[in-house]
């Protein structure tokens, strides 16, 4: 079906980019996913684990190639295993430890993102990457580094902005992006936002998963579960809601799966991470003028993988309405994509020549 | 085109449609939404048909170019009606890969009680028995001590021989017991590892089926975004975006020079 254009738009030779020949990819290097969204209407996921056969048994078993995502989860005993990434960066950048072996990891996560993105064999691949909000030099040159050989041209973008762009919402809005390793806020007021309009604090996922396991050890000592079970059971049941349902894990007791309520533990696990948030957001606020706070108060937007706990959003409003005087929190509509999806717009709208230069 | 084709044309386009609010289209920038109806789709498809055919340079005459008119609606819809059942199929899959997940948990559950059953099974001494029969040799010596102590007249070695003839059934009672022991444990022990190869089997299995029913689900039907054209001037904001994308790439060209002074 066709699709009518725009009759009052002319086109700019600046920013006309010339469709054909080049597959635009927007990427979210995550700690515990990758998303990639590409202008050849391709969206995908994958867990960014990679793994290496370990031995001669395991390579004629699984192939020399590396495994990636869920496949590593399920060869893993075959495998040395890799989560190249760590508070969205790739591991040992900043302080050398296992540098090698990370940079490699990460060099094969990324082609296998792009070739998740289906680019046709003659299209030249430009892309956007999302990264932390304060990143290091070092932390963007090694991404730089692991994607130079994949793609044509790359930049790096800030993830809460790339989330902000993708979603029109540039003007008197926060952003929190809560990833796995790290949640990210920017604060977006119409201009590119600089480094104190941004904030990383190193409490997401993960966290979350660690304390949730620590308290259900606590009560259930009895229960035999593994942090990869831990984890399962919070993408499935993490909701902070005041109606939530249940949360019954099905966990080994004494060799015998027995049905345990976690709801206490999974409400208190989630709900840590809400009271340094909001502290974050305070000084973000409090930072700016002081006429526009209520405005950013109100325009609260919440993405990134840890927006998926049902609730988080009002659980983090009404924290504010007690300790901010009041706020109002949207969750995004596609957590996992809005990041790749904000960066795949990002590297359509940038003019054409500035990708050449970059090239 | 037939009524009850284009409705059934709309139909399958409405169910495959996925919903969107007004709010969210307003947010990602759509000013215009296409409305479909009946007679457009109509003339879109039988447009599209001829206009293939210009481009093509055919010419046909009115009868072929209503049978392959129709053939075209008809290969529009069965398309559409095959992505349909992808996209229930998919579903279904998603559905079986949690099925499976729930299983695989409880087969690992059932591996980990077998494994403990095992270990204790082995733990287990195969002489057990043998203080019991100790001491019931014991009592039977001390038993028969008495008994040949009240005879008066008989052969002094009588009891020595009798109790020696006593530890010596009992000795082989004591090896037969023992065997006996050993081989049920075997037995035992065999079964229990046949059950476990069997679990492990099932496991990966299971694990197999689960991922292969993640993977179709996962690359069978590509989630396509619908991207809107790229940034133009008319745009609303095209000069603050314009702007922006600008101070991104400064940063980036920032950034290579940082990268390339360093190195």
């Amino acid at each position: 079906m066709s699709t009518r254009k725009d009759e009052t738009r002319k086109p700019d030779p600046a920013v006309e980019a010339g469709e054909d020949g080049i597959c635009w990819v927007g990427m979210d290097l995550g700690t515990s996913r990758t998303a990639v969204s590409s202008s050849g209407g391709v969206r995908e996921n994958t867990f960014s684990l990679v793994g290496y056969p370990k031995d001669v048994i395991s390579r004629k078993l699984l192939g020399d190639g590396p495994l990636f995502g869920a496949d590593v989860l399920r060869h893993r005993l075959s495998l040395n295993v890799y989560r190249p990434l760590e508070a969205g960066v790739i591991k040992g950048s900043d302080d050398g430890k296992d540098a090698d072996d990370n940079m490699r990891a990460a060099r094969d996560l990324v082609r296998h993102a792009i070739r998740l993105a289906r680019p046709e064999k003659d299209q030249l691949v430009y892309a956007v990457i999302g990264t932390p909000a304060q990143a290091s030099v070092k932390n963007r040159k090694a991404i730089i580094d692991a994607v130079r050989d994949e793609v044509d041209s790359v930049m790096i973008s800030s993830e809460p902005f790339t989330v902000a762009y993708g979603l029109d919402r540039l003007t008197d809005v926060l952003v929190i992006d809560i990833g796995a390793g790290t949640t990210d806020l920017c604060r977006m007021h119409g201009t590119m936002p600089g480094e104190d309009d941004q904030l990383t604090i190193a409490l997401a996922g993960d966290q979350i998963d660690r304390l949730f396991a620590r308290l259900v050890r606590k009560s259930h000592p009895e229960a035999s579960f593994s942090d990869n079970m831990a984890t399962q059971a919070k993408e499935k049941f993490a909701d902070v809601s005041p109606n939530a349902a249940k949360a019954i894990v099905k966990w080994p007791v004494n060799g015998k799966p027995t049905d345990i309520d976690v709801s206490k533990e999974m409400k208190e696990a989630c709900l840590s991470i809400v009271p340094p948030i909001v502290e974050a957001l305070h000084k973000l606020i409090a930072a700016f003028d002081p006429e526009f706070q209520a405005v950013l108060r109100g325009n609260v937007l919440l993405g990134g993988g840890g927006s998926q706990i049902k609730g988080l959003g009002d659980a983090i409003a009404d924290y504010m309405d007690k300790h901010l005087g009041g706020g109002r929190v949207v969750t995004v509509e596609e957590p996992v994509y809005a990041g790749a999806n904000g960066a795949l717009k990002i590297a359509r709208d940038m003019p054409k020549d500035y990708w050449e230069q970059l090239s | 085109m037939s009524f009850r084709l284009a409705r059934n044309v709309f139909e399958v386009l409405r169910g495959s449609a996925r919903p969107r609010s007004l709010e969210r289209l307003r947010r990602e920038g759509h000013r215009h939404v296409p409305v479909l109806k009946f007679s457009d789709l109509e003339a879109l498809l039988s447009a599209s048909v001829e206009d293939t055919l210009t481009r093509l340079g055919l010419e046909l005459g009115d009868k072929s170019l209503q049978s392959l008119n129709e053939e075209a609606r008809l290969r529009f819809l069965a398309l559409l009606k095959e992505r349909e059942e992808l996209r229930l199929t998919l579903e279904s899959l998603r559905t079986q890969g949690d099925r499976l997940d729930a299983t695989t948990e409880g087969v690992r559950a059932e591996i980990q009680r077998a494994e403990s059953e095992l270990q204790q099974s082995r733990s287990v001494p195969a002489g057990t028995a043998d203080a019991d029969l100790a001491a019931f040799r014991a009592r039977l010596r001390a038993g028969l001590e008495l008994v040949l102590a009240g005879l008066s007249d008989t052969d002094p070695e009588l009891p020595a021989r009798a109790l020696a003839a006593v530890d010596a059934e009992v000795e082989n009672y004591r090896i037969l017991l023992a065997a006996r022991l050993r081989q049920e444990q075997a037995a035992h022990t065999e079964q229990l590892e046949r059950r476990l190869h069997r679990l492990r089997r099932k496991l990966e299995e299971s694990e197999e089926l689960l991922a292969r029913a993640r993977a179709a689900a996962a690359q069978g039907l590509p989630a396509l975004v619908e991207l809107g054209p790229a940034l133009g001037p008319g745009d609303a904001d095209y000069a603050r975006k314009r702007g922006l994308l600008d101070e991104v790439f400064k940063l980036n060209v920032e950034l290579r020079k940082l990268i390339g002074a360093k190195e």
